[in-house]
C-alpha cells in the first residue's frame, strides 16, 4: 500500500493529458460545445429592426416630456422609426433626420437608438435604401442630389454570418426626395425641357387641376423624348400623373425631354430616390446585421 | 527491497496481502474517473446544441413580407394611377387583363419570385365564395400566401365585372345598389424560382 500519500506519476500524466486533449477539443470545435448559436439569433433580430423602421414613427423621452417626433430631439434617449403613417409609407424628413443623426451622433449612438446593443453582445449593422433591382451582387442605392437617400452604418464583410431582411417601402412626399423637381403650371402655353440622363429611377408628370385662363380654358399637353410623342392628351384626361420613366430609360445617352403644357397645374419630378408604382415612389429598405 | 512495495494495491482491497492486486477499484483513480465523466456529462449536457430547424422557415418569412408589402404599396384608394390594386380590379373582366399592375409587381419583386394572383369573392346569386385567377401560372407544391383585403363600391366596377353585384339587389341594408360594398380578398401566391 502506498502510504505516502503522494499521487503517482502516471495518474499525473495521464490526467493532465487527457485535460489538455479537452480543452483543445472543447476550444476548437465550437460546435459540440456551443452555448448559443448566433446565427439562429440574427434573422429575428434583423426582422425586427425593419420592422421597427418600416412601421413604427419612433420615440423620444428626456424623463419629462415624449412625443414621436425624435427627428427634432436628436440629443436625448430615442428611438428610431422611420413610419410616416400609413402602411408601409415612410416620413422623408424622418430619413433625413436618421442620416444627420448617424453622421453627427456615431455608430455607437444608432445601434443603441435601434436596440442592437446588449450587455453581452453588440451587432454590426448596415442600413440602407435601395432602388428594386438592387440586389447585393449589385447595389443600387435610392438617391438624391447629394448621395444615397439612406445609408447608414459599417461595410458588409464578406465572410462570416449575415442576416439580411427587406422591407417594400414608399414615401409620404413626392418632391422632397426629387433631384429635379419642377412646376410647369401655367395658365398659358408653355415648354418646359429637361435633359436627363438615363437610367433614372422615376420621371413623372404630375398634374393636378386646370389653372386660370378663362378663355381657352381646356387644358391641354403634348410630351416628346427625343423629339418623339409620347403624351398628346387634352381635357379632363390632363388632369392625371403621367409616368414617362419607361420611355426615357429606353436610351442609353441624355435624354431631351420637351413638354408643352396649357392651362395647368402641375409639376414634373425627376429622382433616383425611388421608382413610380401604385400612384407613389417606392424603394425598399435593407436591413443587415452581423 | 520486499516484493510487496512494487505491486500497487488499493485501500479497498479486502482480504489478506496474498489478494492485493484483485481488482478492486483504487480509490483515487476512481474518484478521478468518476469526476472527469461528471464534468464531461455537464459540459454536453449544459450547451444547447440547438440544430436551427427554421432556417428554412425564414426564407419563407421573407417571401410573405415581399408578398405582403406589395400588396399594402399597391393598394392606394386615393390615387387614380392605372396599377393600383383598386383600379386595376374595378376594370376586370374577362377581355380586360390587368397588365399595368403585372408590371408593377413585376417591378417590385425580386427577380428570383414567381407569383400566381387571384381574387377571392363572394358570389351573391349563387350565394358562395369563388375565385378568380388573373394569372395562371403552374406552382410547385410549396408556396407562400399573401392577402389583402380591399373594398370597393359596387358602382366603381364596370358593368361586366365578375364581382359585380346584380341591378336586381337593391337597398341590401338600406345601401342603394351602386354603393354596396364589394368585399375582395387579394390572394398574392409565391414560390422562388
Amino acid at each position: 500500500m502506498n502510504t505516502k500519500g503522494e499521487l503517482s506519476l502516471d495518474v499525473v500524466i495521464g490526467l493532465s493529458i487527457f485535460m489538455i486533449a479537452f480543452i483543445f477539443v472543447a476550444q476548437y470545435i465550437p460546435s459540440i460545445f456551443v452555448v448559443e448559436n448566433e446565427e439562429l439569433s440574427l434573422y429575428p433580430l434583423a426582422y425586427r429592426t425593419s420592422a421597427i423602421l418600416a412601421e413604427d414613427s419612433g420615440f423620444w423621452n428626456n424623463g419629462s416630456a415624449n412625443g414621436t417626433d425624435w427627428e427634432n430631439h436628436l440629443n436625448v434617449d430615442l428611438r428610431i422609426g422611420l413610419s410616416g403613417g400609413g402602411a408601409n409609407v415612410l416620413s422623408v424628413e424622418k430619413i433625413a433626420a436618421f442620416n444627420d443623426f448617424y453622421n453627427n451622433y456615431g455608430y455607437e449612438s444608432v445601434r443603441r437608438a435601434l436596440g442592437l446593443e446588449t450587455p453581452t453582445r453588440q451587432y454590426d449593422y448596415n442600413i440602407s435604401l435601395q432602388l428594386f433591382a438592387s440586389n447585393s451582387g449589385q447595389v443600387n442605392y435610392a438617391r438624391n442630389q447629394s448621395g444615397p437617400l439612406l445609408l447608414v452604418g459599417n461595410p458588409v464583410p464578406d465572410i462570416g454570418k449575415v442576416a439580411r431582411y427587406e422591407r417594400i417601402v414608399a414615401y409620404d412626399n413626392l418632391t422632397a426626395i426629387a433631384s429635379i423637381s419642377s412646376n410647369i403650371g401655367t395658365p398659358s402655353t408653355t415648354v418646359n425641357t429637361f435633359n436627363v440622363t438615363p437610367p433614372i429611377g422615376a420621371f413623372i408628370i404630375v398634374v393636378e387641376d386646370r389653372n386660370t385662363n378663362q378663355t381657352a380654358s381646356e387644358p391641354w399637353m403634348n410630351v416628346k423624348v427625343n423629339g418623339n410623342l409620347v403624351i398628346n392628351v387634352s381635357g379632363n384626361a390632363t388632369i392625371t400623373t403621367f409616368d414617362i420613366t419607361d420611355y426615357v430609360n429606353g436610351y442609353s445617352e441624355t435624354v431631351y425631354v420637351w413638354i408643352q403644357s396649357h392651362n395647368i397645374q402641375g409639376y414634373v419630378v425627376v429622382t433616383d430616390g425611388g421608382e413610380y408604382v401604385g400612384g407613389r415612389l417606392g424603394a425598399k429598405l435593407v436591413v443587415i446585421l452581423w | 527491497m520486499w516484493e510487496g512495495d512494487l505491486v500497487p494495491s488499493s485501500s479497498l482491497s479486502c482480504g489478506n496481502s496474498r489478494s492485493k492486486d484483485r481488482g478492486q477499484a483504487f480509490t483515487l483513480e476512481g474518484v478521478i474517473a468518476g469526476v472527469l465523466i461528471l464534468v464531461v456529462a455537464y459540459f454536453l449536457f449544459q450547451s444547447t446544441l440547438i440544430v436551427s430547424p427554421l432556417s428554412g422557415d425564414i426564407v419563407d418569412v421573407q417571401i410573405r413580407q415581399y408578398g405582403l408589402d406589395a400588396l399594402n404599396i399597391l393598394s392606394n384608394p386615393q390615387s387614380d394611377a392605372n396599377d393600383t390594386l383598386e383600379n386595376s380590379i374595378a376594370k376586370l373582366n374577362s377581355s380586360v387583363y390587368p397588365t399595368e399592375l403585372l408590371n408593377s409587381l413585376d417591378t417590385i419583386l425580386p427577380d428570383n419570385l414567381e407569383y400566381n394572383l387571384e381574387i377571392a369573392y363572394f358570389n351573391i346569386t349563387t350565394n358562395q365564395t369563388g375565385i378568380y385567377p388573373i394569372t395562371n401560372k403552374s406552382n410547385p407544391p410549396d408556396t407562400v400566401t399573401a392577402t389583402k383585403i380591399i373594398v370597393l363600391r359596387n358602382g366603381q366596377l364596370v358593368s361586366d365585372s365578375p364581382f359585380k353585384v346584380p341591378v336586381n339587389y337593391t337597398d341590401i341594408e338600406s345601401v342603394s345598389n351602386s354603393e354596396f360594398p364589394v368585399v375582395l380578398e387579394v390572394r398574392l401566391i409565391l414560390w422562388r424560382i
